[in-house]
Formats: structure tokens, sequence, C-alpha cells
């Protein structure tokens, strides 16, 4: 029996991201967007989802005179990641 | 990337790029701080044999006043640093603490000379080692590793000399251990941040 992904993380850019998060401590929103090539408003309303979800925490703050957005991956971000790979992975290695 | 399903090869794909694309990649910035304290550290050792071979006595330690050069030009270094790193690894944080606690033994160290019959050298060499075998070893970079085990032989052979030839060892230990390996890390390392 496969196990359902889940939906917030399977989708191209969130997963994407989740991916970028779930290895390193922190990234600026620039950042991420320059990695998943993303619009920013897409990127924005798709950062929103998982923060809605408890996967990812935004903290706004400003760098010198420009506003800067940080994303981290949360503890229960990095649970439903984990299983999303683990559910994954039932699916290619049956 | 635009929102649309996704198979689950695709998945994969997408996991495996996006991971690889955050690891740690050297930059210049990480060489400037080998460079920096190695050639300083180079310049205090000697100079601090030459007062003392030139008879100023105690006055000769006065040569590692250089440090504090070396301590604001970090903070210079780490605040450009933070101004142009858009994303924090692990590695980072690791790093940061290694060193930081690295300074304050060296503190604690040098604060209780007295208590340790001035073995002050030996010791920083023994230090020197372990945070140069934890950096070499999250780089992946050989010659810093080579540099910790130089290190220690450097931290066996002081023991058993006077302060003032600890003092050669200590910049043959540098230039082995710290110069070499960042010019290594400059030629290789990326311009971006």
């Amino acid at each position: 029996m496969f196990k359902e992904l889940d939906p917030i993380i399977h989708s191209q850019l969130r997963l994407a991201v989740m991916s970028i998060l779930a290895g390193v401590e922190s990234a600026e929103f620039v950042y991420l967007k320059e990695k998943t090539n993303a619009t920013a408003g897409n990127l924005s309303v798709q950062l929103e989802k998982l923060q809605q979800a408890g996967y990812i925490s935004i903290e706004k703050t400003f760098k010198g005179k420009y506003p800067l957005t940080l994303c981290k991956i949360t503890l229960a971000g990095a649970e439903a990641f984990k299983k999303y790979v683990n559910d994954l992975q039932s699916y290619i290695k049956p | 990337m635009e929102e649309k399903s996704i198979t689950h090869e695709d998945s994969l794909k997408i996991i495996e790029s996006m991971i690889e694309t955050a690891k740690k990649k050297v930059t210049r910035l990480d060489s400037y701080y080998s460079l920096m304290w190695g050639y300083l550290v180079l310049i205090a050792s000697l100079l601090n044999y030459y007062l003392l071979t030139a008879g100023y006595g105690q006055k000769a330690s006065y040569a590692w006043f250089l440090m504090f050069i070396g301590g604001l030009a970090s903070i210079w270094i780490s605040i450009r640093r933070n101004k142009e790193r858009k994303v924090r690894t692990y590695f980072d944080k690791v790093l940061f603490y290694l060193w930081m606690g690295f300074i304050i033994c060296i503190f604690i160290v040098v604060f209780n000379g007295k208590y340790i019959s001035y073995q002050i050298t030996p010791l920083i060499l023994l230090l020197y080692g372990i945070a140069l075998l934890v950096n070499g070893g999250i780089f992946n970079f050989k010659p810093q590793i080579i540099g910790a085990v130089v290190a220690w032989i450097g931290c066996f052979i002081a023991f058993r000399l006077e302060y003032k030839d600890q003092l050669l060892v200590e910049a043959a230990v540098v230039f082995i251990s710290y110069i070499i390996p960042g010019h290594l890390l400059y030629n290789m390392a990326q311009k971006d941040v």
C-alpha cells in the first residue's frame, strides 16, 4: 500500500525550498529565489503556505537599510520532510 | 519554477539538485583568516625571538600585541562576510563555535601562564591541532589536516625546549599549518560568497 505524499511538500517549488532549508541553518529570500529560479511573487506565496503549515519560520528584519527575509526549517518541517523522503522511497523501491 | 504536478522521479531530482546547491562552498574570505593569522603569528613569534636575543627581556613579549590587530581585522572580515552571505550552513555554525572556543582556550592558557610554568606555546600548538583538524575535516582539505599533525609534532618538540626556542617552533608550525594551506585555499576558492 503506497503512502500518500504530503501535499504541502509535494509541489515543485515548495519541495525545492524544503530541500534547501533541510540542509542549512538559515537562508535569505534572495538566496532561495536565486537557487530555485522562481519569481519573487510565486516564491512568497509558496513560503507563506509552508509557514502556515508550520514547516518553516520566516523572520523579517533589516540588513542595513534593506529589508531581509530569513527562512529556517522548523522541527515539524524537518520531520515532515523526512517523512516525505521516506514515503517517496516506498514508491521508488516498493 | 511554476506550480505544476510532479512525478516521484522529479521529486528525487529536485531534492538532489537543491541539496547539492546548498553545500558549503569555500570562498576567498575563508582563506583570509588563515593567511592573516598565519602571517601575524609568524611575525610576532620571530619578533619576540629577536627581541629576546637583543636583550629586551620581558618586554619582548609585547610583540604579541600584534594579535589585537588580528582580532580587529577578524571582526571586520566577519562583518563583511555576514553582509555578503545569503545562506548560513551548519558548517558555518560549527566553525564559528570551534574558533570561538579556541580563542577562549588561548586566553585561559595565557592568563594562567604562571600556574603552568609558562608552557604556553606548546599548549597553544596543541589547541591549534584540534582546531585545524576539525576545520580541515569539514572542508575535506588535506593541507589543514596535515597542518594539525604538524602542530602536534611541534607541541611535542616545544615541551622539550626553552621559551625562546619554542618561538621558532611556533613560527615553523604556523608557516606549514596556516600560511601554506591559506595560500592553497585562496587559489582554489571561488570569488563569490
